[in-house]
């Protein structure tokens, strides 16, 4: 069933400027969890508002379980709207205990119903011991948690967070990614986040929005927008690619790293752009390979070699980090693709 | 919060009435000034020698200014890079002289140094070679207290100056002293320039100094003229000349204080090192106390002293009958600073939600307006247009307004800016509307900064002397008014100091609490 509905918003901060979120249409289901992805200023933080409510869009709607919260003649303010926030810079509210700050939006609970429920949260996160502590002694991973705390104590249907784990180590990032998710899917919240970081997407959500210059390239499942990727961009945002040249015979693909299966049904003749991902990549040493290593990244379980062909292209491979090649040495690449992809050259 | 710069109808709802009062007496000035006959003027300011005047006030305000940086700068570079003894008690001490105003410097100076005041009947003479009662006295008082603002100014730059840089400059191969004069100067001269422009602002429009050492200014021209005719056009002349200057000063100062965020660093990671100052420290201890003695103990000790030279019970009756006139300050003062901070906090509110900033920007121009310029517009203007307010204690409260509404708009937007917009839009989101969100979140986090505000209003108001003189109903006096009726009337004597001495305590309490939360930019008030 779903849950949240973007038609065709567009917000422009001014006029001369392009728009920050340019027709953008999505669907988010009850109890997924979305990230919308990109980099800086791609109107990401622009769509977690739209929907907040801290910014109206300039045309298009926003709905929310049928109703609409933003669109030609309505709208809703964000206090009515019912939906949870975790900032990225937290936004604890520093003259109040741990306690209060969950009990904020409790305010319907009255005087006596909130402390329970505030205790039932922080039992959640795991911070009940912390009730009436002040948010600034705590550490970053705990005032994390009692943000996210105060953002589900109303029981909100649908929770945005914005940049949820940019604050963090990197260690402690992986181990509140976790817990975010299990705290998300146990309560059957329905989460859209916002990040830059595109394993962060991967491993949190169900479904990945891709966005570049205020506009939706993709939204598709993480293994889809990787093996898949709709368009250059996403192919070139998300992992590592090389675009090797190829042109579209007969007989499949023809590059300088073999033939590939022709499996979109170009039109012959047509010159294209195979994408590469460096785990598709393999090569042996070989005296008279026509490859050979420029470079390599030691990337601590992996070794990440650059090989340059006779044509001057460079493709990337990924190999185990054991066995280690010198620059300079000559090889036979060799390309296996599973999902091939192709780009117009 | 969607951010669209408009004229809301709360925004005009301030605007309409602050237009009205900060504009209205200005144009007011204006129109009187320029409806007389151009010959007619010229005339009379022959007979009043004006070129003369006008090259005399500009004189003063040069002098004050050379003496105050001459007095400041120096003892904020000791006790802010050297080991001078004791430089954390001066470093404390140093700015608390603002809480003296300076036409109280002037009555304590006149008991020391007027014939037949304190030093020349110690010293056996009728008088000292050189007069008080001169530019040159008026320009000694004025950079006496105001060397603070200089002081505050090249201090706080002081500490906030990158070490990396001097550091860079030694890698550089610069000797310490080379390092000092291409280098850390250099840095400097923008906070230098601003506090210059502050006190040279001071002696360009002071009333209370030099009506006290008798030296003819602009100011007490257009007192003279309110007091003695009924002819507005020449002090309304006079007035929108003062302003004129006073707008175009400022407006460098702006400019000067703009570029000046580029050089400095904040909050950088340590201390620059203390320069060793060897055999020449004991000087400059000497120099540093020197400073204090002639501004702060000397001028409190010859309050005491004088006070204590009539008997305890005269005094206590004395006292006991100026004591509508605290009452009067007081109350004024507070309701003047109370309604400066709602009005404050009222455009902070409406200017984080899209207020046209042409509104605060109108509330600036009073900030420019001379005390004794204001008190004359705002008399004639309310005389004119709103009779009812007019020789009410109303009007004394709308021209502390005028003139200090700005330091209070400064305080709420320093206390706002403090605060990152995503903990009000918690709150939104959390089922606050938008007031139940200020007052929930907003108006607690920034409580110590409207406290500070306040406190800056009520002490600023509190000692308001040029425009409560013109503007203060008649036998509505405050203390300030007092002060300056009884030294110019009776002279300088000790009942005139016991009324200074309580003026002087009534302000230096909230004077030290704004002190200890290092207030920066104090403005130039007259």
């Amino acid at each position: 069933m779903e849950l949240l509905t973007l038609e065709d918003v567009t917000k422009r901060y001014a006029p001369a400027q392009p728009p920050a979120v340019d027709g953008l249409t999505l669907t988010v289901a009850q109890g997924e969890i979305l990230a919308l992805l990109g980099p800086s200023g791609c109107g990401k933080t622009t769509t977690l508002r739209l929907i907040a409510g801290f910014e109206a869009p300039d045309s298009g709607r926003v709905v929310m379980r049928g109703e609409t919260m933003a669109g030609p003649g309505s709208w809703i303010p964000p206090e009515r709207r019912g939906i949870g926030i975790v900032f990225q810079d937290y936004a604890l509210f520093p003259h109040l205990t741990v306690a209060e700050n969950v009990g904020f939006g409790l305010q319907h609970l009255g005087r006596s119903g909130r402390p329970p429920r505030a205790r039932q949260i922080l039992e959640l996160v795991g911070l009940e011991t912390f009730a009436s502590r002040y948010p600034h002694e705590l550490s970053g991973g705990q005032q994390q948690r009692v943000a996210l705390a105060r953002a589900l104590a109303p029981a909100p249907a649908l929770i945005l967070l914005d940049e949820p784990f940019s604050n963090l180590d990197a260690d402690l990032r992986a181990q509140m990614r976790e817990e975010v998710e299990r705290i998300l899917r146990n309560t059957g919240t329905t989460g859209i986040f916002v990040t830059h970081d595109q394993e962060e997407a991967f491993t949190l959500a169900d479904r990945v929005g891709v966005l570049n210059e205020g506009r939706l390239e993709q939204l598709d499942a993480p293994e889809t927008i990787y093996h898949h990727p709709a368009t250059l961009f996403v192919a070139e945002f998300v992992g590592a690619a090389d675009f090797l040249p190829g042109l579209v015979t007969p007989y499949g693909i023809v590059t300088e790293l073999g033939v590939f299966a022709d499996t979109e049904a170009r039109r012959l003749g047509k010159k294209v752009k195979v994408m590469l991902r460096p785990d598709d990549v393999t090569f042996v040493p070989s005296s008279v390979g026509d490859g050979t290593i420029v470079r390599r990244d030691f990337r601590g379980s992996e070794n990440l070699y650059c090989i340059r062909l006779p044509s001057g292209q460079r493709v990337h491979s990924s190999q185990a980090s054991a066995t280690l090649y010198p620059n300079g040495t000559r090889v036979r690449a060799e390309a296996h693709v599973i999902h091939v992809v192709t780009f117009p050259a | 919060m969607t951010v669209r710069r408009r004229w809301s109808p709360a925004g005009l709802a301030l605007a309409a009435p602050t237009a009205f009062f900060v504009i209205g007496p200005l144009g007011f000035l204006m129109w009187m000034g320029l409806a007389q006959e151009r010959a007619d003027f010229l005339e009379r300011a022959r007979d009043l020698d004006l070129l003369m005047v006008v090259g005399q006030v500009a004189l003063l305000a040069t002098l004050t200014t050379v003496w105050a940086c001459a007095l400041g700068v120096p003892l904020a570079w000791l006790t802010v890079r050297t080991d001078l003894p004791a430089r954390r008690l001066l470093h404390w001490l140093a700015p608390l002289p603002l809480a003296i105003p300076p036409y109280i410097g002037a009555l304590v100076y006149q008991i020391l140094l007027a014939p037949g005041g304190m030093a020349p009947r110690f010293l056996g003479t009728g008088s000292l070679p050189v007069s008080l009662y001169s530019v040159a006295g008026a320009a000694w008082i004025l950079g006496l207290f105001t060397y603070p603002y200089p002081y505050l100014l090249v201090s706080g730059a002081l500490e906030r100056t990158n070490p990396a840089l001097e550091e860079a400059a030694r890698g550089a191969g610069l000797s310490p002293r080379h390092v000092l004069t291409r280098v850390t100067l250099p840095l400097l001269r923008p906070s230098l320039l601003a506090g210059a422009l502050i006190v040279f602002l001071y002696g360009w429009a002071d009333f209370g100094v030099v009506s006290l050492l008798r030296v003819r200014t602009l100011t007490t021209i257009i007192y003279e003229y309110v007091q003695g005719t009924l002819d507005w056009a020449l002090p309304a002349a006079l007035s929108v000349f003062l302003t004129v200057i006073t707008i175009l000063v400022l407006l460098l100062q702006l400019r000067v204080l703009g570029r000046a965020r580029y050089t400095q660093i904040v909050g950088s990671a340590k201390p620059a090192p203390r320069i060793a100052l060897g055999a020449w420290r004991w000087l400059a201890f000497a120099y540093a106390w020197g400073v204090l003695t002639l501004t702060l103990l000397l001028p409190l000790g010859v309050l005491g002293y004088q006070v204590s030279r009539l008997p305890a019970s005269d005094m206590g009756a004395f006292v006991l009958t100026q004591w509508p006139y605290f009452v009067n300050s007081l109350w004024t003062a507070v309701a003047g600073a109370s309604l400066a901070l709602v009005i404050a906090l009222g455009i902070g509110w409406l200017e984080g939600r899209g207020l046209s900033r042409s509104v605060s920007g109108l509330f600036q121009v009073g900030y420019a307006i001379p005390g004794t310029v204001l008190g004359l517009g705002l008399a004639g203007f309310l005389h004119a247009t709103l009779p009812w307010i007019y020789a009410t204690p109303l009007a004394l409260i709308v021209a502390y307004l005028i003139l200090y509404i700005t330091p209070a708009c400064q305080a709420v937007k320093a206390a706002l800016a403090q605060l990152h917009p995503s903990i009000e839009e918690a709150a939104r989101s959390l089922g606050r509307g938008p007031l139940a969100a200020f007052r929930a979140v907003t108006l607690p986090l920034i409580k110590p900064g409207l406290v500070a505000g306040w406190l800056l209003v009520f002490v600023l108001s509190m000692r308001e002397l040029a425009a409560t003189l013109i503007v203060r109903p008649p036998g509505f006096d405050t203390l300030p008014v007092r002060i300056w009726i009884h030294a110019m009337d009776v002279g300088p004597e000790p009942r005139a100091a016991a009324l200074a001495l309580v003026l002087v305590l009534t302000i230096a309490l909230p004077w030290l609490v704004l002190l200890s939360r290092r207030l920066r930019g104090i403005s130039p008030s007259v």
